[in-house]
């Protein structure tokens, strides 16, 4: 990117607009094409294309240096893995990328291009190494000093190690790392649980110090533990697999940032598999909304590389259908989703929810909430109160059914189904 | 000390005093105090810290699921629903209309599904009880009747949304009943009050019942609640708790005693009355004036306090007997000597308090501008009819929609609908909160989407064009909610 740049002060004005992500807005990448919107001091964002197979640049801003600062900040997101990929190109972005004279997106890269794709692979790996080895220092540091320094002003402290794994280029132990200052302000109990999470990323940064000589599916979670994404188009390639899968439930994350919203899938057959479909929307996007609660879709999904992996990508589809209140839907105890979580982790140590659909009874006594089943076992209830208490309101005192995430914690219910069809919480 | 220790996640064994000993030293930090090595499991001493709690990670993060406790297995069941829950499509524009966010168009909508004897699907109700209770809010007012018998059911669970739940009761026949004589303060409330609808004299009789026993807090609640039907019966009682060594009661009885003529301080005042006020002619006959002989001694202001007490502390009732005119027609008349004394303000405010109609229309009909004089506990005597003339009366003389949107329920007759879409194409710069009372105003029929377009069609601004479209918008929307709730 700096090479790019036409002078030193574009690179430096373009790297600024790449910290400030909040003047971004309606941002993707299929991984060819990049697109943004950028807000300047004007009323209207500039709209920002980057075809980085030619590459060729695109801005409504009246600069005359090209690549322009908006571009080069585009860029540098792109680089550093910050923007959310998976998204279908916008419609301007995609006429864009197609005029003719452009390179074909699709086209097999040349030699040169290869190798300057392989070079930017083993640039990327050698910075991760040098920031993983740094992290644990810092976290043999951190035990050693003791937590409890940590515990009176958490948010500079890990905040500050999670932007080093941002240069680093592993976002995904700089995730991590900002989720510590939540496990700092939980309460009682809070240093059992920030020394699992310390750990967790010592197991990590292990795995990824001895990649090479972990299986292929392990190898592959490590690596999208640490950041590194598998394009959908990758994905896509992978082998698919058609049923029928009724959508059970989603969970939206909310992050000033980078919105997330994760959908479970369950195959209607005898032997039910599970698949998460991810989708991202920056500030100003909204996410994906075609897949609800309640859709049967005969389609083919694709999952991606690793151990343990439910993440999938959808294919084709070829038919869809809503699911028929007073139809069938098998459901579980709580010791079916415990044991599949078991072998989840068994493959996956760093994973931690699995999907269920499940079939009991809300219990409370006071602020405390459980989820009884029919042999009396009880899990936790978690989640947001007020969904709990539209759970209440649904169940009606009786056990029923409902779809939703086990984790560590206990259960997080997001959808029951109900005599009528099933209702998102 | 020594226990087994997972090598494999299938031989996990949660080892809990290794991983306390870990979490102490990394707390406290290992530079200050190591890992005391005795209490570390042999597979797993000598390892540096984090490498052993990782073990211990592993095998510990499968046993979790469960709770620490066990939670009582109580049963409760929610009652059989009392009304059925919107259709589909009707459920969906409901869903669509809360998602405005508006607290106004959602206290439309649940008032819509009321009035329709259909329950708020009780998906929605958590976050519409958690809003009603923000105070003033008037979603309060229409939550626990629209929850039906199972949201009830749910709003009574939770520890701050059972306030939102009226108290109802079943109406005693018998003082005797076990209901009334060991119930709650709340509970006899909730019956008094059903009885006292039924059969006002039961009422009395029930009060009169547990007098002696009652705490005066309680006292003061039971007579707050004969409010309602208060007749000559209750002269006996409120003459005693008039006497009670209670402010707070006496307080009480002396607000109800002023309604009853024959009560010992209803006499009293009556007297006062019949001493200070009297009827006269002018000179040539033509007005009939009250004539006022309170002490000369007082200044003219406090000649009037004297006055205004007089008016709000003596039963309008007895106006007729005791000065010679009925109060309905005393409010037109001037005072001798004092044309500037507010008399209908004065009987306005009286008939309030003594929640008496009749003199409460006579004295709006007698000031200048009758909106003026809105205030809601003005408004909740009034009947609709009432209301919509006052807010016509507003609009014709250009004081806009403030009180047509603020006392009159919807949906509004033709002739105020008619009246406030003339006012707002001649103004429609206003602000969203007066489009959105007059969307939720209008009634379905006839529709007035042509006229609320037209209006953002014409309008000189902007912003007005694009909050006419706005309400036009909204007011589709109730329409088409209306229409699918009464043709499922």
């Amino acid at each position: 990117m700096t090479a790019a740049a036409p002078d030193a002060a574009s690179a430096t004005a373009g790297r600024k607009l790449a910290g400030g992500v909040g003047a971004w807005s309606d941002c993707g990448t299929d991984e060819v094409l990049v697109w943004g919107a950028c807000q300047g001091s004007g009323k209207n964002p500039y709209r920002v294309l980057v075809d980085t197979a030619g590459p060729r640049y695109k801005c409504s801003c009246p600069s005359r240096k090209f690549p322009c600062k908006h571009a080069l900040g585009l860029l540098f997101l792109w680089a550093e893995h910050r923007l959310p990929d998976g998204t279908p190109a916008p419609e301007d972005a995609r006429q864009w990328g197609s005029r003719p004279g452009a390179a074909e997106p699709a086209a097999e890269p040349t030699a040169e291009q290869q190798a300057a794709a392989a070079k930017r692979a083993a640039e990327r790996e050698a910075k991760v190494d040098a920031g993983l080895a740094e992290l644990d220092r810092w976290l043999t540091d951190q035990v050693t000093a003791g937590l409890a320094r940590a515990w009176s002003d958490p948010y500079p402290h890990f905040e500050q190690a999670a932007a080093r794994m941002i240069d680093a280029q592993a976002p995904g132990i700089a995730s991590r790392l900002a989720r510590l200052v939540a496990v700092a302000t939980s309460g009682p109990g809070w240093p059992e649980r920030m020394l699992e999470e310390f750990a967790l990323l010592r197991l990590l940064i292990r795995g990824w110090q001895r990649r090479a000589a972990l299986p292929e599916d392990l190898r592959q979670t490590v690596r999208t533990h640490v950041g590194f994404p598998t394009p959908v188009a990758q994905v896509l390639h992978r082998p698919a697999v058609r049923r029928n899968w009724l959508v059970t439930g989603l969970v939206d994350v909310d992050d000033p940032r980078l919105s997330s919203r994760r959908v479970w899938l369950r195959s209607l057959d005898e032997q039910p598999r599970w698949a998460v479909v991810l989708s991202y929307a920056a500030p100003g996007q909204t996410l994906d909304s075609s897949l609800v609660p309640g859709l049967v879709l005969d389609a083919e999904l694709h999952y991606y590389p690793g151990a343990g992996v439910m993440r999938a990508a959808v294919g084709e589809r070829h038919a869809e259908h809503e699911y028929q209140p007073g139809t069938t839907l098998s459901a579980t105890d709580l010791a079916e989703p415990a044991g599949r979580r078991r072998d989840l982790l068994a493959q996956d140590p760093w994973a931690d929810t699995v999907p269920a659909v499940l079939r009991g009874r809300v219990l409370r006594e006071g602020e405390k909430w459980a989820l009884c089943d029919e042999s009396g076992r009880q899990a936790t209830l978690t989640g947001a109160e007020l969904d709990r208490w539209r759970l209440t309101g649904l169940l009606a005192g009786r056990p029923g059914i409902m779809a939703g995430e086990w984790s560590g914690t206990g259960f997080r219910p997001t959808s029951v189904f109900t005599a009528d069809g099933p209702v998102l919480l | 000390m020594t226990e087994d220790f997972p090598t494999a996640p299938d031989r996990a064994v949660p080892g809990t005093s290794g991983f306390a000993e870990l979490v102490v030293a990394a707390t406290v930090g290992t530079g200050n105090r190591p890992v005391r090595p005795e209490v570390v499991p042999a597979p797993v001493r000598g390892h540096d810290l984090l490498d052993s709690a990782a073990l211990y990670t592993l095998a510990r993060r499968t046993q979790r699921g469960s709770p620490a406790e066990t939670l009582p297995d109580t049963e409760d069941l929610a009652p059989s629903p009392d009304r059925p829950e919107p259709p589909p499509r009707a459920a969906a524009l409901v869903r669509q209309l809360l998602g405005e966010r508006r607290i106004a168009l959602t206290t439309a909508v649940l008032a819509r599904l009321d009035r329709l004897e259909f329950a708020l699907p009780i998906a929605l109700l958590p976050e519409l009880a958690t809003s009603a209770l923000a105070p003033g809010s008037p979603l309060a007012a229409v939550l626990g009747s629209v929850a039906g018998s199972r949201g009830r059911w749910l709003l009574a669970a939770h520890p701050l949304w059972r306030r939102l739940v009226p108290a109802t009761a079943e109406p005693v026949t018998d003082p005797a009943d076990p209901r009334w004589t060991t119930g709650t303060t709340g509970e006899r409330l909730a019956v008094l009050a059903a009885t006292r609808a039924a059969d006002p004299a039961l009422g009395t009789k029930l009060v009169e019942a547990v007098w002696e026993s009652a705490r005066s807090e309680e006292r003061a609640a039971l007579l707050r609640t004969l409010a309602d039907g208060l007749a000559d019966r209750d002269t006996a009682l409120v003459d005693r708790a008039a006497a009670d060594r209670s402010p707070r009661v006496a307080d009480e009885a002396g607000t109800l005693a002023i309604r009853l003529p024959h009560s010992r301080f209803g006499r009293r005042r009556i007297e006062l009355l019949g001493a200070h006020v009297r009827r006269a002619r002018s000179l040539r006959g033509r007005h009939r004036m009250i004539v006022t002989t309170l002490p000369a001694e007082l200044d003219p202001g406090s000649q009037l306090d004297r006055f205004t007490v007089l008016v709000r502390t003596t039963a309008l009732a007895a106006w007729a007997d005791t000065v010679g005119v009925p109060a309905t027609e005393a409010v037109r008349l001037q005072v001798d000597n004092e044309p500037g004394w507010p008399v209908p303000q004065l009987f306005l405010a009286a008939a309030v308090a003594q929640r008496d109609i009749p003199v409460l229309q006579a004295a709006l009909a007698a000031v200048d501008h009758p909106w003026q004089a809105a205030t809601s506990a003005v408004a909740r005597l009034l009947p609709a009819a009432d209301r919509e003339e006052i807010a016509s009366a507003a609009l014709q003389s250009g004081q806009g929609l403030g009180y047509a949107i603020a006392f009159c329920v919807p949906p509004w007759s033709e002739a105020l609908a008619a009246g406030a879409l003339a006012w707002l194409a001649g103004h429609p710069d206003q602000p969203v909160e007066t489009w959105l009372g007059t969307a939720t105003g209008l009634a379905p029929q006839p529709d007035r989407t042509p006229a609320l377009r037209r209006i953002a069609e014409n309008a000189p601004t902007e912003t007005a064009r694009r909050r006419a479209l706005q309400a036009a918008a909204w007011y589709t929307l109730l329409r088409n909610l209306d229409h699918e709730l009464r043709n499922p």
